[in-house]
């Protein structure tokens, strides 16, 4: 039987907007409740401060980086210090596509935004999914 | 007249751990409410990625670190872009000046994790102030 | 050569030094002459997150095996630290009350606990090779207790 092994889910935090608060809510769902024993996190600010478990898992083992913008902050720090992540999600071009509007407060969420926290943490597992039978 | 720079305010927003989520929050609370047009904050990420933006604004303002644990991501990752921490909190120090609270949660804090973000906000929004009136 | 044994469970890579001695509730000894150095692993430590208080008990205190010697706090847990044999504590490390983060940055080096002057034999700990066995057991077992099964 081969094990297959864990996707490693790379958040970016984006400070700025609640776009990034999104990524991180919706990457915690896929963490903590979706996928909780498929994924484990990579800290993006450990992994950019040169931490070796961090470093490690990401060039061994496959990755989804969820950036908040087309700034792609997650997806250029996992490609410069480890390699490509195998799958990405762009959020600001995934609203865009669904047609709604992002999260207007970047601290305190909305049952709407809740709502497409949870929609695009679904989209997420099913990367992981994908990700996961590819091996 | 002349306009004074915002002091900056940048999180570890570590995603691991409850500290992460409490030092972004009281990093929102202060920008958003508690010093609104004096405190702004900016993508850690974005400055480790060398954006020309982010690096000019940490260059030009004064920073103030928030770090979630010993780890000291967002002043570790500050000074190596080159910027120059004016302050800096951890909030592993404010959890042992109240060892009755355990903040457990990550994805949204819990009503430990709440109480001890008002408590950062309170201490960042005064060292805000600080600094506010120290620059010219 | 590596000093540790390294076992990796998804990102995390607990090691055991070698040439340590370890108990089954997971501190580990070290010989110094006729004195021996105690500390806490790299996989207790790793299991309870980020220290945020640590206690021990003060110098003159004898022990016996399986007793406290100390304990470090969690937003997780309150795990106590058991002496892994007899003796009495000669020296604390006040690294550890001040910064107990030491602990975790350096389990078996800066974030020692304390020097015993032992007072029974060291025969009954374990060998960093049989440690490392029955840490792969217990990181196992916790794995499985995590995914429900």
């Amino acid at each position: 039987m081969r094990i297959k092994p864990k996707v490693g889910v790379v958040s970016c935090s984006g400070e700025c907007c609640g776009l990034g608060t999104l990524s991180r809510i919706a990457t915690r769902l896929v963490l903590e409740e979706l996928r909780s024993s498929q994924t484990v996190t990579i800290c993006l600010p450990l992994f950019l401060a040169g931490e070796a478990e961090e470093h490690g898992f990401a060039k061994k083992y496959p990755t989804i980086e969820v950036d908040g913008c087309g700034k792609l902050c997650a997806k250029k720090a996992i490609t410069k210090y480890s390699k490509e992540p195998a799958a990405g999600v762009n959020v600001e071009a995934i609203l865009k596509e669904w047609n709604v509007e992002p999260p207007k407060n970047r601290r305190i969420f909305d049952e709407n935004d809740m709502k497409m926290a949870r929609r695009l943490a679904e989209l997420l597992a099913i990367k992981v999914d994908e990700m996961r039978k590819a091996y | 007249m002349i306009l004074k720079k915002s002091v900056l305010v940048i999180p570890c927003s570590g995603i691991g751990k409850p500290f992460g989520s409490i030092a972004r929050d009281a990093t929102f609370c202060v920008c958003d409410e508690l010093r609104s047009g004096k405190a702004d904050t900016l993508c850690l990420f974005l400055l480790v990625m060398s954006d020309e933006e982010a690096r000019h604004k940490v260059a030009s303002s004064k920073c103030i670190t928030i770090d979630g644990c010993p780890l000291a991501c967002s002043r570790n990752n500050i000074e190596r872009s080159g910027g120059k921490v004016a302050a800096e909190f951890r909030v592993m120090d404010l959890l042992r000046e109240n060892r009755d609270l355990k903040p457990r949660t990550v994805t949204f804090l819990d009503e430990d994790g709440e109480k001890l973000s008002k408590m950062l906000a309170e201490k960042i929004a005064a060292k805000v102030d600080e600094l506010w009136e120290e620059s010219d | 050569m590596s000093e540790y044994y390294e076992f990796t469970a998804d990102k995390f890579v607990f090691k055991v030094k070698i040439g340590l001695l370890y108990s089954r509730e997971e501190t580990w000894a070290q010989i110094e002459g006729d004195q021996v150095r105690v500390g806490v692993t790299d996989f207790a430590q790793r299991r309870g997150g980020d220290i945020v208080f640590a206690e021990i008990k003060p110098i003159g205190t004898n022990v016996v095996s399986g007793e406290l010697l100390g304990l470090y706090e969690t937003v997780k847990l309150a795990q106590d630290i058991l002496s892994p044999i007899d003796g009495e504590i000669i020296e604390t490390n006040s690294l550890i009350i001040s910064k107990p983060e030491a602990i975790n940055r350096d389990p078996y080096g800066e974030g020692w606990v304390v020097v015993l002057k032992p007072a029974s034999s060291l025969s009954g700990l374990l060998s960093a090779d049989e440690y490392f066995e029955l840490m792969k057991i217990k990181i196992d077992k916790e794995l499985k207790t995590i995914k429900g099964m």
